[in-house]
């Protein structure tokens, strides 16, 4: 699956999800779009006066998004898609505004106006960079981790909770205790996932207590 | 709230912007910073998880508590971020209560200045009292 074929895809569920009420879609959305939009506006207009203008633009994007979802027609493109044109539109308003006000031309050749695309027509996201940019900050995170908990299993646990994995069968076999009863791998995994973050708060090496 | 040191500024943008929604979780911790005066640089550590978790946590929806499956969003979300569930419910609590607390004093104190408002220009409005004769 190339990375524009998971942004979509990932994208559609979490959609979804969002409207469903779920609490973390919101920010897995942001996560998943926010460094491919920025990637892919900065790509486009490279020779930009504020580079600030890039992220403006993108966060507009996404927080119009977040707080109205609704407004979003899965039927009619897809959220990248839908995303990024709302970006590209601000991004190109404010280029305008700020051309007349300052009456001078911009290199057309940098920033070009251009019809809007049609909503199913999909832009940038699609080179190895995207790939690289969604990985690098979850290495962030799991290096930073990796170095106050040392346990193989634990860092797995935590991977699964970073990665908003809520069905309890996959911590229990990570754990080892899937052939125990429903109950208590619900109670035993609540145990390790509070002791890891309690090892966490702390910076300590977390205690074996399975 | 402003998590710019420890983001992409365009994340930070948009934690800081979310910050003004009720709906989302940036929001509480803003209000929470400022009930409990807490910088941005100590936040991750009062909240102990990463500053980038505190980011993700940010834009997480705002769990309503008067819901039957409030506990089971707090769980959720401090699963996501690492942080003790039992410390984001009440952070969420503690926000959600101050709040109205705050609201209702407003509300009282509008009704207040209301009805000293109304005494006062009935008063300007009213002809002066006579004052009882005295006895001869």
């Amino acid at each position: 699956m190339g990375d524009i074929d998971y942004l979509n895809a990932t994208g559609e569920g979490l959609h979804r999800e969002l409207l469903d009420g779920d609490p973390l879609a919101s920010s897995k959305i942001a996560e998943l779009f926010l460094r491919p939009l920025i990637g892919a506006l900065n790509r486009k207009f490279h020779n930009l006066s504020d580079a600030h203008l890039v992220n403006h633009a993108v966060a507009d994007a996404l927080l119009n998004y977040l707080a109205s979802p609704e407004k979003f027609d899965p039927t009619r493109g897809k959220l990248f898609t839908y995303l990024w044109v709302a970006a590209q539109s601000d991004l190109l308003n404010h280029i305008e505004g700020e051309r007349k006000h300052a009456s001078r031309k911009v290199d057309e050749k940098v920033v070009e106006l251009r019809p809007g695309r049609p909503v199913n027509e999909t832009e940038g996201g699609q080179d190895p960079e995207t790939a690289l940019l969604l990985a690098e900050e979850a290495w962030l995170i799991q290096t930073k981790i990796n170095d106050i908990i040392s346990d193989e299993s634990d860092r797995q646990v935590v991977g699964l909770m970073l990665d908003g994995v809520r069905d309890t069968a996959h911590f229990a076999k990570i754990l080892g205790i899937n052939e125990k009863s429903t109950e208590e791998q619900a109670l035993l995994v609540k145990r390790n996932k509070d002791r890891i973050k309690v090892a966490l708060q702390r910076g300590l090496k977390p205690r074996k207590s399975k | 709230m402003t998590i710019h040191s420890n983001s992409t500024s365009a994340m930070g943008e948009l934690v800081k912007r979310l910050g003004r929604n009720p709906k989302f979780m940036a929001y509480v911790l803003c209000r929470y910073q400022d009930q409990e005066e807490i910088s941005d640089e100590n936040l991750p550590a009062v909240l102990g998880t990463l500053p980038e978790l505190v980011c993700r946590l940010a834009l997480c929806r705002k769990p309503d508590a008067d819901t039957t499956n409030f506990a089971e969003r707090v769980r959720e979300i401090a699963d996501y971020t690492l942080v003790d569930e039992s410390l984001l419910a009440n952070i969420i609590r503690q926000v959600g209560s101050i709040e109205a607390l705050s609201k209702s004093s407003e509300h009282r104190f509008l009704a207040a200045a209301r009805d000293h408002g109304d005494i006062a220009s009935e008063e300007e409005s009213s002809p002066p009292t006579k004052k009882p004769e005295g006895k001869k």
